[in-house]
């Protein structure tokens, strides 16, 4: 590889991942380098491991085998070192949304920035009903409890709060599950004009290939512990394997 | 880097990170010194990177909207658009959210407790009728969380409390000569007052908080709002077999705290007093009246019965946040606690007359 002047470095570079519970092997080598600015799909069946792989990504796992690189930085160290290594590029939006149940809303997505940023007040509330309304909120609905949120309330908010530090990097995980079909193609329409916008780089474990189809510029699939695709939808789509022809098959 | 060049210019230029924030706030305030934002020229052009921090900083010094010359770099276009369209009413809406404060004290919790007695007492008729209603199982498996695994804690807590009153005792009882009394006031002590009381105040903490936080968590995954889909009744269900477990064990307890207590008292009065065994045990079945042990079982099965309502209500009126989890544990165990000692005063009075 050629480390070019000015060229930036990949915001994820996963190389020769394995990860094992016990004699269960769940990856085999896995390499995979986001580029910056595109939205990369991962999919695959249930127990292929995305979750995991995510996890190793954020920093929440330490894998059995391989590295991760976040911007040219690797993680290192336990699993505090990692996510703390992250947590400065990205934010993640967890499957349930994981709000802080005791917080409101608007304290849920000030919370970054009063806890590790140290942020004044005053500055603190513009910045959250900012973030709100970029993900879709009103800046009243800060005043709520999470317990009084609908699905798609919660993903917005836990986006928000995913958005609250500016991160270059953001990792989805099932953005759109459990959302009826129009709050989800909502939320991929949103997800699709915040990275316009900002620049972002997506890295997404979804199930649903509307998602998928809507917003990805690559897919990387995941079956029988390795990486057997990774390129666009249409050219996945051509690969021979029984997964692939299952999950792209049509009706 | 903030920077006034000549008198009218403020230039932007580099990087601007979050961290930064606070010394963005102190340069851009010393650069405009005094002057309107309209008598610069922003000259954003070389900013590499705009935070959303120091973006909003920007639109409050430009009182929230774009001054008159302004030079942007294409990506910063997008957040002075969207923080145009959200408007300054919006930008800095900062409601309260009214908390609650405490959760509901005492007055507030008696009713909602008696309701729940209330419930408790028509699931019992019902199941007295159709027993195939009651959940078996449940109950098996409350009874046997509420009373083996909390054996040895109040077996230790008995022998200690046994040897302390007995060694304390016997110090006075040796100065008038009376030490054949000790079997007398340890026997009555422990047996009608002190077992039932210790049993149930270690039980109000560790079953009673264990119940109000299993129901409480129950709330917040939904588990309750799936029970009640289902159609079956919360106090059936949950609220029975937990409180009858806790009024079942809760006398068998007292019987183990009374029998630890007594033998740690015992030990400690042969060594203080030389009071030998066999002499304690005889005068333990001639001195105590066997009423004293019927009324301290008796209100051990009561305590059991608050201490089960009262974790089922708080529980079960646990909100779906961590907070009000918290709240409602803590309730529960000092309401238990309290109730407990309000009780054992009201039995004070009302057994007086017997033995």
């Amino acid at each position: 590889m050629t480390a070019g002047a000015g060229k930036t470095p990949a915001p994820i570079a996963v190389r020769g991942i394995v990860n094992r519970f016990g004699d269960h092997v769940v990856h085999n080598g896995i390499d995979l380098e986001v580029r910056p600015g595109e939205v990369l799909s991962v999919v695959g069946g249930s127990g292929s491991g995305k979750t995991v792989l995510l996890n190793c990504m954020i920093g929440l796992r330490v894998p059995t085998a391989g590295t991760v690189e976040v911007f040219g930085e690797p993680l290192t160290g336990g699993v505090r070192e990692r996510s703390r290594t992250t947590a400065r590029h990205s934010g993640v939006l967890f499957q349930h949304g994981a709000l802080f149940t005791a917080l409101t809303v608007a304290e849920n997505v000030g919370f970054p920035l009063r806890e590790l940023d140290g942020f004044p007040r005053d500055l603190i509330r513009p910045i959250v009903n900012l973030k709100l309304f970029l993900a879709g909120l009103k800046p009243v609905d800060g005043e709520r409890l999470p317990a009084d949120l609908s699905g798609g309330m919660i993903k917005r908010a836990a986006l928000a709060r995913a958005l609250a530090r500016d991160p270059e990097l953001v990792f989805l995980d099932e953005p759109t599950s459990g959302l009826d079909p129009l709050s989800a193609r909502r939320f991929v329409a949103l997800i699709a004009e915040l990275r316009a916008s900002l620049g972002l780089t997506v890295v997404m474990i979804t199930h649903d290939r509307e998602t998928l189809e809507a917003v990805s510029d690559r897919v990387a699939v995941l079956a029988d512990r390795k990486l057997i695709a990774l390129g666009p939808v249409e050219a996945v789509r051509q690969v021979d394997h029984p997964f692939i022809k299952d999950y792209f098959r049509d009706g | 880097m903030i920077a006034l060049e000549g008198t009218d210019r403020i230039r932007l230029a580099g990087r601007f990170d979050p961290e930064d924030v606070a010394d963005a706030r102190r340069d851009l305030a010393a650069a405009l010194g005094d002057r309107e934002s309209d008598a610069v020229t922003w000259d954003l052009g070389d900013v590499e990177r705009l935070d959303t921090a120091t973006a909003v900083l920007l639109w409050q010094r430009w009182g929230q909207r774009r001054p008159a010359r302004l030079q942007l770099p294409g990506h910063a276009e997008t957040i002075f658009d969207r923080l145009a369209e959200l408007g300054p009413e919006e930008l800095h809406h900062a409601g309260r959210r009214d908390r609650g404060g405490t959760g509901p004290g005492w007055l507030e919790t008696a009713p909602g407790v008696l309701q729940v007695l209330g419930r408790f007492v028509l699931d019992l008729l019902l199941v007295a009728r159709r027993p195939a209603l009651m959940p078996w199982r449940e109950l098996s498996a409350a009874a046997y969380r509420t009373s083996v695994t909390a054996l040895p804690i109040v077996c230790v807590v008995g022998v200690l409390i046994g040897i302390v009153l007995s060694y304390l005792s016997s110090l006075q009882l040796r100065q008038y000569g009376a030490e054949s009394f000790l079997p007398l006031i340890l026997g009555i002590g422990v047996v009608r007052e002190l077992g039932p009381m210790l049993a149930a105040i270690v039980i109000a903490g560790r079953s009673g908080s264990a119940i109000t936080a299993g129901l409480g968590a129950m709330r917040l995954t939904q588990e309750l709002d799936a029970l009640s889909a289902l159609g079956i009744s919360h106090s059936l269900r949950l609220v029975l077999p937990r409180t009858l477990a806790l009024a079942i064990t809760l006398p068998l307890l007292v019987v183990c705290t009374n029998i630890a207590a007594l033998l740690g008292g015992m030990v400690s009065g042969w060594v203080e007093l030389d009071l030998a065994p066999a002499t304690f045990i005889a005068g333990l079945a001639n001195d105590v009246p066997l009423g004293h042990l019927l009324i301290g079982l008796f209100k051990a099965v009561i305590f059991g019965l608050s201490i089960g309502l009262i974790a089922c209500h708080a529980g079960l009126s646990a909100q779906a946040n961590t907070q009000s989890l918290a709240q409602e544990t803590t309730r529960s165990v000092v309401l238990a606690i309290s109730s407990i000692i309000l009780l054992d005063a009201i039995f004070a009075i009302l057994f007086r007359s017997l033995p």
